[in-house]
């Protein structure tokens, strides 16, 4: 986040004392007050990829709907417009996300807190950028909000999470333990952690520390980039290392993703499956870092979610990744009934720890 | 601003936009060793080439945009461009 827009992002965006409109024009108002200052390019690209890392599908809509009146040449229209126009499935729904800080790093996206029981709790571990390779609001138009309570977490130190969260605590172990007071995992049907890149690493280790059911991380750091990244910045990887090595039971589910075509990022993801029992998934074709935008670039961002997740993003029954897979292509509406999401190369291999 | 500083900028600049392809071995070629980096091999993204415009201008107050980044293509050149940019605005103040 940029302190140019920390009012639009602040903690208690979802106060409950106003209107989702209420706060959608509150938003919107803070929004246009920031874009009238800026003076360079750069300057409205920050607010906006800011906005970008924050804002529900409804506020894309909202914001869309306002500046429409705007001139075609202007920053705000363009970025507005390019943003709706991103959105994969761009469905207005009978329940929608909001958004609700509950500290300076940890956003809440909920539809309905009560009904915890039949959702998955997913935690985002954003990386550098601090969102998940693309505009969050991307991200949650794939994930229908009846089913689904999205945590995303920001690591504005930039060091793996390992200085904590704002907010939450100093060092990941109490930053985390402190979330798990916020969220009360076991009302959720599952909880998941989803990292990409600089957040793949603690996402993995997030899901064993919380004792979570499965952990995605896209495009992850090797262990030894993430300790070298530590230790230059005066901290130690011996908590994380520790973690990585330990094996509780039941052992979460981890799936790493990587780009087939992206020669360090296959080392990073071999490199972690040699320290810890984890299928990879590699994305033949490719040969990006950022897997998700690339999804998201050829039209299959939605069928690709629900084949790592492992589940239908848009129905409550359990599915097989399989079924998932293959429903959400056949729903979304798409040229192929081609699973095309299946282009991938499953490398599940033994934990080497038990190996001997 | 002296060289050393711009070129610790577009480092740190780097390692906010470029992210996955500033790899350790490059970091420390390019602080150690003074190479030259060109971006194409760095696998910036669009928002990575706003980022890193973005940490730019935060740190030096030059404005360059992500659509110079092409043209100027290697990280040499964006450190002279940024020395002629503060050039000039030296020489227009005086």
């Amino acid at each position: 986040m940029t302190a140019a827009v920390s009012a639009l992002t602040e903690p208690g965006a979802a106060d409950g004392a106003s209107s989702p409109m209420q706060r959608m024009d509150r938003a919107l108002r803070l929004y246009r007050r920031r874009i009238s200052r800026c003076r360079t390019q750069n300057q409205l690209n920050r607010v906006n990829i800011a906005v970008e890392n924050y804002v529900t599908p409804a506020e894309v809509r909202y914001f869309h709907t306002a500046l429409a009146g705007e001139p075609a040449e202007s920053p705000a229209y363009q970025w507005i417009t390019r943003l709706a126009r991103g959105m994969p499935n761009n469905i207005v729904r009978p329940v929608e996300f909001e958004r609700r800080g509950l500290c300076k790093g940890v956003t809440h996206y909920s539809a309905n807190p009560s009904s915890a029981a039949q959702k998955t709790l997913i935690i985002g571990f954003t990386g550098i950028a601090h969102r998940l390779m693309m505009p969050t609001p991307w991200v949650l138009d794939c994930l229908n909000p009846a089913l689904y309570d999205v945590v995303l977490l920001r690591d504005f130190a930039r060091v793996a999470y390992a200085s904590g969260i704002p907010g939450l605590g100093g060092d990941f172990h109490t930053a985390l333990s402190k979330l798990s007071t916020h969220l009360d995992r076991g009302a959720y049907r599952d909880a998941i952690s989803f990292g990409t890149s600089a957040g793949g690493v603690p996402a993995i280790l997030a899901a064993i520390l919380l004792s979570l059911d499965k952990a995605i991380a896209i495009s992850p750091q090797e262990f030894g980039r993430v300790a070298a990244l530590l230790g230059r910045h005066g901290l130690s990887d011996t908590a994380y290392a520790s973690l990585l090595a330990s094996r509780p039971q039941p052992f979460p589910e981890v799936l790493i993703v990587c780009a087939a075509e992206h020669g360090d990022d296959m080392a990073a993801a071999a490199s972690l499956q040699r320290r810890v029992p984890a299928r990879v998934l590699k994305v033949r074709g490719c040969a990006g870092h950022v897997v998700l935008g690339w999804q998201h670039a050829h039209g299959m961002l939605p069928p690709f979610l629900a084949k790592i997740l492992g589940q239908s993003l848009e129905r409550q029954a359990p599915a097989s990744t399989a079924l998932a897979a293959s429903w959400v292509v056949g729903s979304s509406g798409g040229p192929s009934p081609q699973p095309t999401v299946a282009r991938t190369q499953d490398h599940p291999e033994p934990d080497p720890s038990h190996a001997s | 601003m002296e060289s050393s500083r711009i070129r610790m900028a577009v480092f740190e600049a780097l390692t906010i936009g470029a992210r996955s392809g500033f790899n350790d071995e490059r970091r420390r070629r390019f602080l150690d060793e003074g190479v030259n980096l060109l971006l194409a091999d760095l696998d910036m993204d669009s928002l990575g080439q706003m980022e890193f415009c973005i940490a730019i201008e935060l740190s030096t107050a030059v404005t360059l945009l992500p659509a110079q980044l092409a043209e100027l293509a290697s990280t040499d050149a964006i450190e002279q461009c940024i020395r002629e940019k503060l050039g000039e605005r030296t020489e227009n103040r005086r």
